[in-house]
């Protein structure tokens, strides 16, 4: 077994007890991306130089005494809106071709100072701001996207080059990558963790957290990329989390609600009995199913994207105007239309998503999670990225998968992604999506990793990767 | 002026609740036709009855400060039982039903609402027309709450309530050489209260003195469900912490924008306070005060848009019933991209963050009010720092900022202009700091008489 | 009930691009019309109608307080 093949946790403890170096397992990491690179195309950046320094640091210095703690060594992939000092930043557009941070965005500086070590830039779509990611393709299948916008770090993991990947989720950036890769992505509470550093789509959408092989590590990085930070006017001031605990809780007498509404229409058959097929599984360990109608599911994607253009045409105002042919013209499209949407509104959306608000704390009176479908199907082609539901009703990718995750960022709630089923024609990866009350992050992580302890979907590898290693 | 204000004016023995009520509508009797501050005035039985309706509560909170105070409410508030017309033609003529949150509290805390006054056109302005300065009847007492300002300066009630968008509370105070203090944003509760600007409204008194603000606040505060700006946050004990004094009280004193926009009478008043409190203890700090520039700007744009928010289907109906400036503001808030409003919101978001350290250096901010003197009737702009600007510009350049950050602000009286007109300072503390606010304020006052003076309107009304 | 807002022609959005100071010219408007039309009906729609009153998320909090 090589040694990215090990799962996170396995590699934490080998790097604890030194029997494996973070040299080693950093080599295999870089490896491993040089041999799925050439078929998926999910780094922007390899940082290979300075991932193996760091890695010889760690090395040196847990051999010295100094572990760090469960991070410490492992490799991490960063979407490329995340700035990292000295290594370019693109966020996958010509726009910032050329643009090298000075310094790192919050959410590295803390998980590099945990002991993580950089391996590379993965890619984005442009600015965040769609959920295709047109430069990379599926792991699964490589003629399929790998969803977006933080679809490079859905395939880095997918692909085994890395266990844990950072994304942001504005409208779904990071449980839909997740949901269409087959890995798990957990987007905190809005306000949990930092912003700094990262660019910008939806000052007000915006969330950062992981994409992991695994359970255990999207509540270890989420944990260590959290805290309080004035920069950014959305931190809530609120002690550092630590849902180690969660990781091997019971489920048993929590209320899971099942939408009757929103979450099954114009979805797959495929994708919402996946979603009940694992509520079913955490209702066999002792959970309670509710069902549960979502409020004002009319204006939910009307708020979205109201708030999503008006905000993000205010962030991209001076590169719009100043060089518009830079940006991809399906960017400049959404940049431009935001620019002509009217201040009243937007005033609208935003009351709007205050109702929806009121409305999701009444609906979780009678349950403490929610679940349901995290993407209306599995991974599209990448040259036809649409959702045909009939003659007449052929919906943009972009727009699909975004509408079922939207309802998590306009209410800032947390939301964690976990594989649940691979369909049966083609075996592609499909997630559903456990939502919690505000800073009960530690709920969702809960019923995640009690679902994964009791299947298979979670913490697989794509095929794609078995075969390349099966040639080599 | 309305049927109930001249019947006041004429037939000023109505009787009705305290002595204190039959002296304020005495005084106003005698003023009123003067400084046009009312546009409803209540008749003797009202009166009578909501003394005798609050008697027995008063009895139960033992006599409060503002027991038996008469009171008036700019006509944006909901009072039971009568219209709240805001200004404005384009407003409901019709009686509403129950009273605003503030003004229910303020009479269950014994005080006796007299009247309505002046306001500038659904608040948005400060000209309130046909208010008029006590000071100098040629001149505009400010606004939006300017009725209110004009009637505690006047001397006719102790006590009245306005509401701070951008500075309405603080810039009539200014003006017409009264207290006004703009209270933490949340702290008191705007049900029933008509919006201007729902992310920038906060509502608070206007006073003779400063306990007497103190004390309005201490009775108002607390939580208001039906609003959801309102925050549950502790009463803030303003009154119980008005002696505290100044001793050890960082005060900031800004070096740009603030003193050096202000006339130089009025920049030496202001500096002669901060002289004033140092001497009492208080240590004085050059600060810079973040995006000082910028506030009215992004004040303007949040104000209009969600103006033209609230308004849009009675402005779309009905756009002959407005004023052609509060039109032209309305026209300008629904042509508002959404980008600047996001830029407008960005900034403040970003204002906060800063602010958070300013008010790590020091307590509070010691600023002028108002830069120069308020402009004459119907003036369509006016000066300041060399600039000819609009009325609205020219008066709130100093008090938009608080409303930003939703920082308690207190306007003071502090020494009068070469042209014998009110100066005022300006103490804004941090978020949630009213009592400190009020308490600096209130040292000041001690310390000076400025609050003292009475408005040449007496003179003239009693000859 | 207020009338439903107009269909969004082309004089239309430029007219709401010349609010924002916006430099996309008419020919490109006239080229992407069709694209910006979807997008700006939903920001404008029926849905947002009936919500009364009630005051805009800024510093949008998720906390239920």
């Amino acid at each position: 077994m090589e040694p990215y093949e090990l799962s996170f946790s396995e590699a934490a403890e080998k790097i604890r007890t030194r029997e494996l170096s973070p040299v080693e397992l950093v080599e295999s990491s870089l490896g491993r991306i040089k041999e799925t690179e050439p078929a998926i195309n999910a780094f922007a950046t390899v940082t290979e130089e300075s991932a193996l320094r760091q890695a010889a640091a760690a090395a040196q210095e847990i051999a010295n005494g100094h572990y760090r703690g469960p991070l410490h060594g492992i490799p991490l992939g960063v979407k490329d809106l995340y700035d990292t000092a000295g290594v370019l930043t693109t966020s996958s557009s010509r726009v910032r071709a050329d643009y090298v941070p000075d310094a790192d965005s919050v959410a590295v500086a803390k998980l590099t100072a945990a002991g993580m070590i950089v391996v590379g830039k993965t890619h984005t779509h442009e600015f965040a701001f769609g959920a295709t990611t047109p430069t990379t393709r599926n792991p699964w299948d490589t003629s399929k996207v790998p969803g977006g916008s933080s679809g490079g770090s859905g395939a880095a993991v997918a692909s085994g080059s890395v266990t844990v990947a950072l994304g942001s989720d504005t409208g779904g950036s990071i449980r839909i990558p997740a949901s269409v890769c087959g890995t798990v992505g957990l987007k905190p509470t809005y306000g949990r963790a930092p912003r700094c550093g990262v660019a910008s789509l939806s000052w007000s959408l915006d969330h950062v957290g992981p994409l992991t092989r695994n359970v255990r590590e999207a509540a270890l990085v989420m944990a260590a990329m959290s805290g309080y930070d004035r920069r950014d006017p959305a931190s809530v001031d609120l002690p550092a989390p630590d849902w180690s605990a969660d990781l091997d809780g019971s489920v048993a007498g929590v209320r899971i609600g099942i939408p009757v509404n929103f979450y099954n229409e114009r979805v797959q058959p495929e994708a919402w009995s996946a979603a009940m097929s694992a509520a079913d599984v955490v209702a066999s360990l002792g959970a309670e199913l509710v069902k549960v109608e979502i409020p004002m599911a009319e204006t939910i994607m009307a708020a979205e994207w109201t708030i999503m253009l008006a905000e993000a045409s205010s962030y991209h105002q001076e590169a719009l105007r100043d060089t518009p042919e830079l940006f991809t013209d399906e960017v400049r499209v959404l940049l431009e239309a935001g620019e002509a949407v009217l201040a009243t509104s937007y005033i609208n959306a935003l009351r709007s998503r205050t109702l929806m608000q009121a409305g999701w704390k009444d609906m979780f009176r009678d349950i403490d999670v929610l679940l349901a479908p995290t993407v209306p199907g599995p991974g599209v082609d990448a040259e036809n990225p649409v959702f045909a539901w009939a003659a007449d009703d052929v919906e943009a990718a972009t727009s699909a998968y975004s509408r079922v995750c939207a309802p998590a960022n306009l209410t800032g709630l947390p939301a964690i992604s976990v594989p649940v089923a691979f369909t049966a024609e083609g075996g592609l990866p499909l997630g559903a999506q456990v939502i919690g009350k505000p800073f009960c992050e530690g709920d969702v992580i809960r019923i995640a990793a009690a679902y994964e302890a009791a299947t298979d979907h979670v913490g697989r590898v794509a095929p794609m990767s078995m075969r390349v290693s099966s040639v080599s | 002026m309305t049927w109930n204000v001249q019947q006041a004016v004429s037939s000023p023995a109505s009787p009705g609740g305290t002595s204190q009520v039959a002296a304020a509508l005495k005084r106003l009797a005698e003023v009123e036709t003067r400084i046009r501050a009312f546009v409803d005035v209540f008749p003797g039985e009202v009166l009578q009855a909501q003394a005798q309706r609050h008697r027995p509560r008063q009895a139960s909170a033992g006599s409060g400060p503002l027991c038996g105070v008469p009171f008036a409410v700019k006509d944006l508030y909901d009072v039971a039982g009568r219209a709240t017309r805001s200004g404005s033609a384009a407003s409901d003529p019709e009686p509403v039903a129950a009273d605003a949150t503030a003004v229910a509290a303020l009479r269950a805390a014994g005080a006796i609402l007299i009247g309505k006054t002046v306001t500038h056109e659904y608040a948005f302005g400060a000209m309130s027309p046909p208010a008029r300065n006590p000071w100098d009847l040629s001149r505009v007492p400010s606004g939006s709450s300017g009725g209110s300002a004009a009637a505690v300066a006047a001397g006719v009630v102790p006590v009245a309530l306005g509401t701070d968008t951008g500075g309405s509370i603080r810039m009539p105070a200014a003006a017409c050489g009264v207290v006004g203090f703009k209270p933490t944003f949340g702290l008191i509760g705007r049900t029933g209260i008509f919006p201007l600007s729902s992310t920038l409204d906060h509502a608070g008194p206007i006073t003779a003195t400063v306990a007497l603000a103190a004390a309005v606040v201490d009775a108002l505060a607390g939580a208001d469900p039906a609003d959801p700006g309102s925050k549950s946050s502790p009463a803030p004990g303003a009154t119980e912490g008005l002696d505290r004094g100044v001793k050890g009280i960082r005060l900031g004193i800004p070096e740009p924008f603030f003193f050096e926009n202000a006339d130089a009478d009025v920049a030496d008043a202001v500096m002669a306070a901060a002289v004033t409190l140092e001497a009492a203890g208080a240590q004085l700090v050059p600060v810079t005060f973040p995006g000082a520039r910028n506030c009215g700007d992004a004040v303007l744009a949040i104000a209009a848009a969600e103006a033209a928010h609230v308004h849009r289907e009675r402005f779309a109906a009905r756009p002959g019933d407005y004023g052609e400036d509060v039109a032209e503001a309305l026209r300008m808030g629904a042509s508002l991209s959404a980008m600047d409003l996001v830029d407008a919101y960005r900034f403040q978001e970003a204002l906060l963050s800063e602010a958070a350290g300013l008010f790590e250096q020091v307590d509070a901010v010691l600023t002028p009010t108002m830069g120069t003197a308020p402009p004459e009737l119907g003036a369509e702009s006016m000066v300041l720092a060399g600039q000819r600007v609009p009325t609205l510009t020219g008066m709130n350049a100093m008090t938009v900022h608080a409303n930003l950050l939703g920082a308690p602000a207190l306007a003071v009286p502090a020494g009068f202009s070469t042209r014998r007109l009110p100066i005022s300072a300006q103490i804004i503390a941090a978020p949630g700091q009213d009592a400190l606010a009020l308490a600096i304020g209130h040292a000041y006052e001690s310390l000076t008489e400025w609050h003292t003076a009475t408005p040449p309107v007496h003179a003239l009304s009693t000859a | 009930m207020p009338d439903p807002a107009p269909a969004l022609t082309e004089d239309i959005v430029a007219t709401v691009l010349g609010f924002a100071r916006s430099n996309v010219d008419p020919e490109r408007i006239a080229d992407k019309i069709d694209q910006y039309r979807p997008l700006l009906e939903m920001s404008r729609s029926d849905v947002f109608r009936p919500l009364g009153e009630i005051p805009p998320a800024t510093a949008f909090n998720a906390r239920w307080e």
